[in-house]
């Protein structure tokens, strides 16, 4: 009898100890995000965005499909997409880039919270795309949290105009978040 | 009896069909030109197509419509017996009002793609060529509907007032039965229909085969605008009184017996308002998606030719990365989903993580083992 309690209370401890080690590791890169915030790398890159406020640099992968998803989860692991058909810096009209929050567990560690913070962003925060050895600078100047067949926002209004998306809430493909940026005077 | 007064219908179509229109198969092109030349091409179509539907409609409906079967007396008599019996009016009226005000306006949409080709090619070393194309459609349609209609419908009738006093004999009075059922429909009032659609347009762009040091620069713009604007007023008034009476029925005075029996009211009154005030703007634009201007092959020996000072990505030997300033980013996503850069793994994870967390702490309770085996009891 003493024997079965003390398997059973084994068993317990270790469900604990799993399911504490599964949500550090879920959690972690928002941990560090958030906790441990590094600085900015240096991208190497032909196009590359940088978004100081949430120290953010990653190479931008152009041209990519955004109606194909298998294809532009493959783009993901690279970096950010830039949506294939919309514009690039230094052009007249939208430019669309999307990047993860959030993916499969086990790819959480590694490239998929780019993201993550970009619902930090507020008005007049700086964003900065490279393109071929030249920076453009852009001020975000508002942001939004949209249904995902919302595409209308992506509409051309005749502006030149930035837009960054990704998932929200952390986690899920719920709702996208969608920041708007123009070009800095 | 029935009193059928004015039904006026304004009905006015208006069909309009390819009233925006492209310039079709647009083909713009340089080349052959020697070394050292300059070319440039400028074209600028621009549509403006106003389309103006206003409707006025004035309509009253007067319906007055009187029965009686009552008002009956039958007083004195000496007879055993006395009786009155009185029913059924039945009086039913119907006024329809449909389709007033009715405006559609219907554009060519789809009706064949147009084409707009530019092409530079085969033009010496140091050549400057320039297609300037700046195409657009400005759609304007203006609808405005007035309506006033006023429906009066009176019915009066009457089986009732009958009198029977001073008779010697018994005395019967039974009335009963009016039906009055009106029925007024309002329907389809002010009713637009504009399924505005813009033609399906392709285009192409070529830059190749120029020689050294040569400049060569497309501007092309196609910028499509349509403006809907609905103006509906309706002033409906439905009047409907329905003075109905099988009672005031007096038996006085009378030496025996006397019976009085009535009942027997149906009135049915239906207005239905339907569909007004309708419009259906519908944007039908049938684009196809834009071929973005593919990448030549690069000039056979460095160095860069000098900057064009036009809008580019700071290069300006015609490469391109396949971007686009017209409404193409819009079509890589419209008509589809926000791409989904999350994943519900995720919560689930959480989810799963949560549940290992409870049954762990259940088994560790339920297994009377305090505190944990890895602490040893003093």
């Amino acid at each position: 009898m003493k024997k079965k309690s003390k398997v059973k209370a084994l068993i317990g401890d270790f469900l604990i100890g799993l399911s504490i080690a599964i949500i550090l590791f879920i959690y972690y890169p928002l941990i560090t995000v958030y906790l441990f915030p590094g600085q900015e790398k240096v991208i190497n890159a032909e196009f590359s965005i940088k978004i100081p406020k949430i120290k953010l640099a990653s190479p931008i992968v152009k041209n990519v499909d955004a109606t194909n998803e298998k294809e532009y989860r493959a783009a993901l692991t690279k970096g950010i997409a830039h949506a294939k058909g919309s514009s690039f810096p230094g052009t007249k009209g939208v430019i669309f880039l999307f990047g993860h929050s959030s993916d499969y567990p086990w790819n959480l560690t590694r490239y998929n919270t780019i993201f993550l913070r970009l619902g930090d962003l507020q008005k007049n925060d700086l964003v900065i795309l490279e393109k071929d050895g030249k920076e453009y600078k852009y001020k975000v100047v508002d942001k939004k949290t949209v249904w995902p067949n919302e595409v209308k926002y992506l509409s051309q209004n005749g502006k030149t105009q930035l837009i960054l998306q990704t998932c929200t809430p952390i986690g899920t493909p719920f709702q996208r978040l969608l920041v708007f940026a123009e070009p800095a005077k | 009896m029935f009193k059928k007064l004015i039904i006026l219908i304004s009905v006015t179509i208006i069909g309009l069909s390819g009233f925006i229109k492209v310039a079709k198969a647009e083909e713009l092109v340089i080349s052959g030109n020697g070394d050292g030349s300059s070319s440039q091409v400028n074209v600028n179509v621009q549509n403006n197509t106003t389309i103006t539907q206003s409707n006025d409609a004035n309509i009253q409906n007067d319906v007055d419509n009187t029965a009686n079967t009552g008002n009956n007396e039958a007083s004195n008599n000496n007879s055993d017996q006395t009786s009155i019996q009185t029913g059924s009016v039945d009086s039913q009226t119907t006024v329809n009002n449909e389709n007033i005000n009715t405006n559609i306006a219907e554009s060519g949409c789809c009706g064949g793609p147009s084409e707009a080709n530019v092409q530079i090619s085969g033009n010496g070393a140091g050549s400057e060529n320039t297609v300037n194309s700046d195409l657009g459609t400005n759609v304007t349609v203006n609808q405005s509907n007035i309506a006033n209609i006023t429906n009066n419908v009176t019915i009066n009738a009457n089986t009732g007032n009958n009198t029977a006093n001073n008779n010697s004999g018994d005395v019967r009075i039974e009335t009963g039965n009016i039906t009055a059922i009106t029925g007024i429909v309002n329907k389809n009032l002010n009713y637009n229909n504009d399924p505005v659609g813009i033609n399906k347009l392709s285009y192409s762009f070529k830059i190749s085969g120029n020689g050294e040091n040569s400049v060569n620069k497309i501007d092309f713009s196609d910028l499509n605008l349509v403006n809907v604007n609905n103006i509906n007023i309706i002033n409906l008034i439905n009047n409907v009184l329905h003075d109905l009476n099988t009672g005031g029925n007096s038996a006085n005075g009378n030496s025996a017996m006397v019976f009085i029996k009535t009942g027997d009211i149906k009135s049915e009154i239906k207005i239905e308002n339907k569909d007004i005030n309708t419009n259906i703007a519908v944007l039908d634009c049938c684009k196809d998606p834009i071929t973005p201007p593919p990448t030549p092959p690069p000039p056979s020996t460095p160095p860069p030719p000098p900057s064009s000072g036009g809008p580019g990505d700071g290069r300006s030997d015609g490469r391109s990365d396949g971007g686009s300033s017209g409404s193409s980013i819009a079509q890589a996503v419209l008509g589809a989903m926000l791409p989904a850069t999350g994943n519900y793994l995720t919560f689930l994870a959480m989810i799963f993580a949560t549940l290992l967390f409870m049954i762990g702490i259940y088994l560790r309770q339920s297994s009377g083992i305090s505190p944990p085996l890895f602490v040893k009891a003093k």
